[in-house]
C-alpha cells in the first residue's frame, strides 16, 4: 500500500517583548494584566493558537504560535493595542511543532512571593537572554511550565 | 352654472366622490410616471410612455366610467361592451402617445403636441364611452358644451404638460403638484361639461331608472381594477426610484471612497474639509500622516503586499483615532484626518500614540515589514482658515517632522513656513546655478608636514548666489542631493578641478569631495573617465575624498565603485575620520589611501589630552596599516608642530592658507617655486 506523505502543517511562531505600560501613560495594574491574559486565552482558543505570556517586572514577553493567517491577525490585534508600549519583535520563525500545544496562553508573572524565588530568577534570566538567544530562552520558558 | 347643476342634480354624489378620488390618485401617479418618462431616453422612454399610458388611461377611463354609473339617468341604461373596450384602448393609447410626444427634445411645440394629444384622447375616450352608453330615451346634445368640453380638455392638458416639463428642472420641482391639479381639472372638466352637453328624456311607457345597486357594485369593481392598475404603475415607479437611488448611492460611495482601504478618498476629504471651514463652524485639527519606508516595501515585495500593508496601516490609524474623526487616504502612503473637539494636548498625545502604533512591525504573508509614520498637524483656525491654507501648512509641518528624522509629529509653526520658502527659493535657483555659471571652485592648499612644501590642494565648491552672496556647500549640497542635482554639480566640480590642476606643477595632486549619493550612482566611474580624458589630467594626481556615510548603506556597491576608481590609478581618502562610526573594518575592507583626521580633534589639540591622544592613535594606526594621514584645520603653530611630530604626513588649514580662488592659488604655487629656486 502506498500513501502520499502529507506535509506536516507548519506552525508560525512570533516572539516579541513590550513594556507593560500604556503608550505615554501609566504602568498597568495587575487587574489590567489579568484582563489581557483572559482575552488572549479566549481569542487564542477560538483561532487555534497557543503560547505563553511572561511578565517580568514591567516587561511583557510573549510567544504566540499557530497557523500563519491566525498568527498574522492576532499579531495585528496586539499591535493596535495601546495597553503596552515599546513593542519589539524579537523573532518570527516557521517550525513543525508547537512548543506550548496544551496552552491557549500560559501566563507566568514575577511577584514578591518568596516561595517563587526560583521562578522569579528564571524570569529575569529569560528577559536578559531572550533577545540574544531566543531559542535558549524559549526552552527555559517551556521549563517554567513543568 | 349648468355644469355645476349637472354634477349635483343629475349625479349620485357618492359615485362622484369615488370618481374624483380615482381621478386625483390616478393623476398623481400619472404625473410621477410622466416625469420619469421625460427623464428617460431611447427605448426606455418608450417603455415608460407605455406604463404611463396604461396607468393614466386606466385612471381616466375609470373616472369616467364611475361617474357615468353615478349619472342619474331617468331611463333604463345599458352598456355596449365592445365600444366600452374601445374607449379604454383610446384612453391608454392616446395618453401614452401624448406622454411620448411631450418629450423635451421636440422643443417648444412638444407641450402643445403632447398636451393636445392627451386632451383629445380624454375627449375621444369620453365620447366613445358615451356611444357605449345606451339609454332607452330621447337623447339630445348641445354643440356648445361639446365644443367647450373638448377645448377645456385640450387646454388643461397642455397646461399640465407644460407644468410637468417645468417640474423637471431644479427650480421648477414645486410645479409638479400644479401639474397634477391641472390634469385633474382636464379630466373632470371634460367629463362634466360633456355630461352637461348630454340630456336624455324618457319615452312614455318605458320608465324606471337605472339599477343603482348593480351599478354601485360595478362601480366598485371598476374602481378596484383601476386602482390596482394605478398602484401597479406607482409601485413600478417606486421600485425604479429605489433601484436608481441605490445605484446612485453606490456610485457616490465609489466616487468618494478609496477602494483599497475603504476610507474616504481625496475628493471626499476635500469636501469634508470645506464643510468644516464654513463660516460659523467650530475649531478642529487637521493631521497629515505619511508612512515612512513604505516605498521600498512596494518596490521590493510587490504591489500586492504593498496594498496589504497600506490597509493594515489604515486599520491601525482608524483604531487609534477617535471614532468621530474623519479619516481619508489621500493617495499612495498619505493619509489625513480631521478631528474636532480636541485640545492641542490631546492631539499631541494622539499623534504620539499613532507614531508608536504605526512603528510596530507589520506581519503579512510571512514577511515582517518595519514601517514608521511622520505627521504634521494644524489647528483650525489658528494656523489657517481656508482648506488650502490648512492643507499647505499641515504639509509644511509634516515636512518638518520628516526633516527631524521621521517617526515623529510636528505642529505647524510660522517659522517652518519661512524655512520652507527659503528652501523653495534656493531650490529654483540651484537648478539654474550651473547654467548661469554661479558655481565656483576654491582651493585650499595642503603642505608636506616635514618640508612644508605644497603637495596640492583640496577643491571646494562655492555658490555665488546673485542675491544671497557666497553660500557654503553645507547649505546647498544636502539640497542638491535631495533634488538629484548632486551628480551634475559633482561632475562639474570634478571637471573644473581637473582642468585647473592640469596647470599645476606635475607633482601636485587635487583632492575632490564625492557625496555618498554620487558613489551610489553607477555612472560615476564612466563620468570620471570621460572628464580625465577631456582634460588630459592624469588619474594618479586625482584624489577622491569620501565620508563614512558613503560606505554605510550599500557597501557592496560602494566597494565595487571604489575598487574600480582605484584600478584607474586614483587615490581615495576617508574624510572627517574619528567622528562617525570610525569603524576600523572600513580601513581594512575598503581601498583607502589616506585618512583625514577630523578638524574638531585638531582644533582642541594639543592642549586637550583626549583629542591629542586620538590624533596620536589615528596617526599610529595609519602608519601601521600603511595609510597616509592628513591633519585638517591646522590654525596655530602649536597644532602644526603637534600633528607633524605625531606623524601626520600632510597638513591643511588656515595657518597654511584659507581656501582661495584658482588665480590666487596659482600665484601661491608660483611664489613657493621661486622661493625654493
Amino acid at each position: 500500500m502506498t500513501s502520499t506523505p502529507t506535509p506536516a502543517p507548519s506552525v508560525q511562531r512570533v516572539l516579541y517583548r513590550s513594556k507593560a505600560k500604556r503608550i505615554g501613560g501609566a504602568p498597568l495594574a495587575p487587574r489590567d494584566v489579568a484582563a489581557i491574559v483572559d482575552t488572549s486565552v479566549r481569542n487564542n482558543r477560538s483561532c487555534g493558537l497557543s503560547g505563553i505570556l511572561l511578565k517580568v517586572d514591567d516587561t511583557f514577553i510573549q510567544l504566540v504560535e499557530g497557523e500563519q493567517r491566525a498568527i498574522e491577525a492576532t499579531f495585528e490585534r496586539i499591535c493596535v493595542d495601546e495597553r503596552h508600549s515599546d513593542l519589539v519583535l524579537i523573532d518570527m520563525i516557521t517550525a513543525e511543532t508547537r512548543l506550548f500545544p496544551e496552552w491557549s496562553m500560559a501566563h507566568v508573572g514575577s511577584d514578591a512571593d518568596p516561595m517563587r524565588l526560583q521562578v522569579n530568577r528564571d524570569l529575569k534570566e529569560i528577559s536578559f537572554t531572550v533577545e540574544t538567544h531566543p531559542e535558549a530562552a524559549l526552552k527555559q520558558m517551556r521549563a517554567l511550565l513543568r | 352654472m349648468p355644469v355645476l347643476s349637472c354634477i349635483f342634480a343629475e349625479h349620485d354624489l357618492g359615485m362622484v366622490l369615488l370618481a374624483a378620488l380615482m381621478c386625483v390618485a390616478g393623476s398623481f401617479v400619472t404625473v410621477r410616471l410622466w416625469r420619469r418618462t421625460l427623464q428617460a431616453s431611447g427605448r426606455m422612454r418608450l417603455e415608460w410612455s407605455f406604463l404611463t399610458g396604461v396607468t393614466a388611461g386606466a385612471a381616466i377611463w375609470a373616472t369616467h366610467f364611475i361617474a357615468m354609473l353615478g349619472y342619474l339617468a331617468p331611463v333604463p341604461v345599458s352598456f355596449d361592451a365592445q365600444l366600452t373596450i374601445v374607449s379604454i384602448v383610446i384612453a391608454i393609447a392616446g395618453t401614452g402617445l401624448g406622454v411620448y410626444l411631450s418629450a423635451p427634445e421636440r422643443g417648444r411645440i412638444a407641450p402643445l403636441v403632447g398636451g393636445a394629444t392627451i386632451g383629445l384622447s380624454i375627449a375621444a375616450m369620453h365620447y366613445v364611452g358615451m356611444f357605449a352608453y345606451r339609454v332607452d330615451g330621447v337623447v339630445s346634445w348641445s354643440d356648445f358644451y361639446i365644443a367647450l368640453s373638448i377645448a377645456s380638455a385640450i387646454g388643461f392638458s397642455v397646461v399640465s404638460t407644460a407644468l410637468v416639463r417645468a417640474s423637471l428642472t431644479e427650480k421648477g420641482r414645486r410645479y409638479r403638484h400644479l401639474a397634477v391639479a391641472s390634469l385633474v381639472v382636464a379630466i373632470v372638466a371634460l367629463h362634466f361639461t360633456a355630461m352637461t352637453a348630454f340630456s336624455v328624456s324618457p319615452v312614455a311607457g318605458l320608465s324606471s331608472g337605472a339599477d343603482s345597486a348593480a351599478f354601485q357594485a360595478m362601480a366598485m369593481a371598476v374602481a378596484i381594477a383601476a386602482t390596482i392598475i394605478v398602484f401597479t404603475g406607482l409601485s413600478s415607479h417606486v421600485i425604479d426610484d429605489d433601484t436608481r437611488a441605490a445605484s446612485r448611492r453606490e456610485l457616490e460611495y465609489i466616487a468618494s471612497h478609496d477602494e483599497l482601504t475603504g476610507l474616504s478618498n481625496r475628493r471626499k476629504f476635500a469636501a469634508d474639509l470645506e464643510e468644516h471651514c464654513r463660516p460659523g463652524a467650530g475649531p478642529f485639527h487637521l493631521v497629515m500622516v505619511d508612512l515612512d519606508r513604505f516605498k521600498p516595501v512596494n518596490d521590493t515585495l510587490g504591489h500586492a503586499l504593498g496594498d496589504r500593508v497600506l490597509s493594515v496601516a489604515a486599520g491601525r490609524i482608524r483604531h487609534v483615532i477617535p471614532a468621530g474623526a474623519q479619516l481619508a487616504r489621500l493617495g499612495g502612503d498619505e493619509f489625513a484626518f480631521i478631528a474636532g473637539g480636541m485640545s492641542d494636548d490631546q492631539v499631541d498625545d494622539l499623534c504620539r500614540r499613532l507614531v508608536e502604533v504605526l512603528s510596530r512591525p507589520v506581519i503579512t504573508q510571512g514577511h515582517v515589514i518595519e514601517l514608521g509614520a511622520s505627521m504634521g498637524a494644524v489647528r483650525a483656525f489658528a494656523d489657517g482658515t481656508t482648506p488650502d491654507e490648512l492643507i499647505q501648512n499641515a504639509d509644511i509641518a509634516l515636512y518638518a517632522a520628516k526633516d527631524a528624522g521621521r517617526s515623529c509629529h510636528r505642529f505647524f509653526e510660522a517659522r517652518m513656513a519661512e524655512k520652507i520658502q527659503l528652501r523653495r527659493a534656493l531650490e529654483q535657483d540651484l537648478r539654474r546655478a550651473i547654467s548661469r555659471d554661479e558655481l565656483e571652485v576654491h582651493y585650499q592648499p595642503k603642505v608636506d608636514a616635514r618640508s612644508g612644501a605644497f603637495t596640492g590642494a583640496e577643491a571646494l565648491v562655492r555658490w555665488n548666489h546673485p542675491e544671497r552672496g557666497q553660500l557654503s556647500p553645507a547649505v546647498f549640497v544636502p539640497l542638491a542631493e535631495e533634488l538629484g542635482l548632486i551628480n551634475a554639480i559633482g561632475a562639474w566640480v570634478l571637471a573644473r578641478a581637473c582642468a585647473d590642476a592640469a596647470t599645476w606643477p606635475p607633482h601636485m595632486c587635487v583632492a575632490v569631495n564625492l557625496s555618498p549619493v554620487q558613489i551610489m550612482d553607477r555612472r560615476l566611474v564612466r563620468s570620471i573617465r570621460k572628464i580625465l580624458k577631456e582634460t588630459g589630467y592624469p588619474a594618479e594626481r586625482l584624489e577622491l575624498e569620501i565620508t563614512e556615510t558613503a560606505l554605510l548603506g550599500n557597501d557592496v556597491q560602494a566597494l565595487a565603485t571604489l575598487k574600480e576608481i582605484r584600478a584607474l590609478g586614483m587615490k581615495i581618502s576617508l574624510d572627517d575620520f574619528g567622528t562617525g562610526y570610525s569603524s576600523l573594518s572600513y580601513l581594512h575592507r575598503f581601498p583607502i589611501d589616506r585618512i583625514k583626521i577630523d578638524r574638531s580633534f585638531v582644533a582642541r589639540s594639543p592642549n586637550d589630552a583626549g583629542s591629542a591622544s586620538i590624533i596620536q592613535a589615528i596617526a599610529r594606526l595609519g602608519a601601521s596599516l600603511g595609510i597616509k594621514v592628513t591633519a585638517e584645520g591646522i590654525e596655530t603653530e602649536s597644532q602644526r608642530r603637534f600633528s607633524s611630530d605625531e606623524g601626520c604626513s600632510e597638513l591643511q588649514g588656515y595657518l597654511i592658507s584659507r581656501p582661495v580662488p584658482h588665480a590666487q592659488l596659482a600665484a601661491l604655487f608660483a611664489k613657493a617655486r621661486t622661493e625654493v629656486a
